[in-house]
């Protein structure tokens, strides 16, 4: 064997250890279980390896492949700038990665044995907001967090960046398209952040479950979604999104740029964002649609583009 | 004896050696005659010969009226089901009930369809013409009849057509998102066309 032909193989075995040790083909890590991670911690995520089966690791570590592996070129718009702090997929998955360190599941099963079949994914931090009420603002000390069973220990929910997915059955319908899955992504991690404390008032409504009435302001604390209004087909449901930049708008952005930007997609995927897009669009308020069909963001008292803060 | 089978494998060879060549020709000759139909219906579109040749419609009706190339396309060809309003509403609220819902089945199907077609369409200049017409017809559907999130989807890609073919849909598509209602045309603008 010659000298070059050695110093060759040498090159491919360095590249090739390079490539299996990236972040998202390892798929995750992180210190400590049952205490939150401060926020922008560590870019990591941790499964649950006891509950959940080992095809649904295996599906989203291929999805966060598949995304990291997208090009976008010059038609990048504005709003993706604003939100992902970047034009490439990579600032997506960094988005991600500040936003969702837990991959548990949704249980049905008061031991969290089993995942929800009907469930697809869930963030559990708005559940951080009424323990902060009731510890923090109302001094409460008997006040008792949301706690998640998580691998062999327990993960406990005291804040917006907490970030815990739950996983359940639906994510995994081969039906479902792998778009509407990263689009859904997008979704869930955008409710790990919050723009600001709701106000006194607004806390007392989340406590009470009484979202319905909380404040444009109230709602920019992990973009909780809103009653759709009256004529709409999910009529009533929480289902709807009336705060600038929430969780539909942030999957609406996502979508967009696959669908216009993206220049290595394939038509699938494209029609596949199309899709995903014109129905995040159909959860839009009117105001909020108004802000997506201008590249300016929306003024600071209607929340914010860039919540990476979290107050608690 | 031995003169005759000289003669014999001369004459095979040049018997093998004729029919090698007029096959060659005719070849060649059906290969121009579909690059020139398909680079005159889309000088832009490097993919058009192989699939403007496998459609139905000659290149001489293709040439002379550009306003009739999809002439030829069966029906089925361009297919598609539109979303059901009612059978959305259910599904909607069915996947509402699930966290995190993903798309209703009826839009996801309606979106596997669109790609297939899109695909040929991108192929195919004379596909994409009777496509684009098509696309124009759902996208002022009824509103009792579909959804507002396929008629966009019909609207966007009847756009994206134009922009595909520019030479050959270019402006048609251009007068079609001029015309369209104010709000599909707020939902389009939305998504970038």
């Amino acid at each position: 064997m010659t000298k070059q032909y050695r110093s060759l193989i040498a090159l491919l075995g360095i590249l090739g250890t390079m490539a299996s040790i990236s972040p998202l083909a390892l798929g995750v890590t992180i210190g400590v279980e049952n205490t939150p991670p401060p926020p922008q911690s560590a870019p990591a995520i941790r499964y649950d390896t006891v509950r959940l089966p080992p095809g649904v690791q295996a599906l989203i570590t291929s999805d966060l492949n598949t995304l990291s592996a997208l090009q976008f070129g010059p038609k990048v718009d504005n709003h993706f700038k604003l939100l992902f702090h970047g034009t490439t997929a990579q600032d997506i998955i960094r988005y991600l990665l500040e936003r969702v360190h837990y991959v548990g599941v949704v249980s049905v099963m008061p031991d969290q044995s089993q995942m929800d079949p009907t469930t697809y994914a869930e963030n559990f931090s708005p559940y951080s907001l009424p323990f902060y009420f009731q510890a923090t603002v109302l001094g409460n000390r008997k006040a008792i967090p949301q706690v998640v069973d998580f691998d062999h220990t327990q993960v406990v929910i005291t804040s917006p960046r907490v970030g815990f997915i739950g996983m359940g059955g639906a994510y995994v319908d081969p039906k479902t398209t792998q778009m509407d899955r990263l689009d859904t992504w997008v979704h869930e991690a955008r409710h790990s952040d919050c723009a600001r404390i709701p106000s006194f008032g607004d806390l007392e409504m989340i406590d009470r479950g009484d979202y319905g009435h909380v404040s444009i302001g109230g709602l920019s604390c992990t973009y909780m979604h809103y009653p759709c209004p009256k004529g709409h087909p999910l009529a009533g449901e929480l289902a709807c999104d009336v705060v600038p930049w929430g969780a539909y708008s942030v999957g609406f952005v996502f979508s967009r740029n696959v669908l216009r930007a993206c220049t290595n997609c394939t038509e699938k995927q494209k029609q596949e964002a199309l899709a995903s897009a014109t129905e995040d669009y159909s959860r839009l308020a009117p105001n909020v649609r108004a802000y997506l069909n201008t590249q300016s963001p929306p003024p600071p008292e209607m929340g914010s583009v860039d919540a990476k803060k979290v107050h608690f | 004896m031995r003169k005759n089978q000289a003669a014999l494998i001369f004459f095979l060879a040049g018997a093998i050696l004729w029919v090698g060549l007029t096959s060659w020709q005719s070849h060649r000759k059906t290969r121009t005659l579909e690059k020139t139909s398909a680079e005159s219906v889309a000088p832009s579109a490097p993919s058009a010969p192989a699939s403007a040749s496998s459609t139905p419609i000659n290149a001489t009706s293709a040439n002379s009226n550009p306003t009739d190339m999809s002439a030829g396309i069966s029906g089925a060809e361009l297919e598609f089901k539109m979303p059901d309003r009612e059978t959305y509403r259910i599904q909607v609220l069915e996947r509402e009930k699930q966290e995190g819902a993903g798309l209703p089945p009826v839009l996801r199907e309606f979106s596997v369809r669109m790609a297939e077609l899109m695909e040929k369409a991108s192929q195919s200049p004379v596909f994409a013409a009777a496509l684009f017409d098509r696309l124009k017809e759902c996208s002022v559907a009824k509103r009792g009849e579909t959804i507002h999130q396929a008629r966009t989807i019909c609207a966007v890609n009847a756009i994206r057509l134009g922009e595909i073919h520019p030479q050959t849909l270019g402006s048609k598509a251009t007068s079609f998102r001029e015309a369209l209602p104010a709000r599909l045309k707020t939902s389009v603008a939305a998504l970038g066309f």
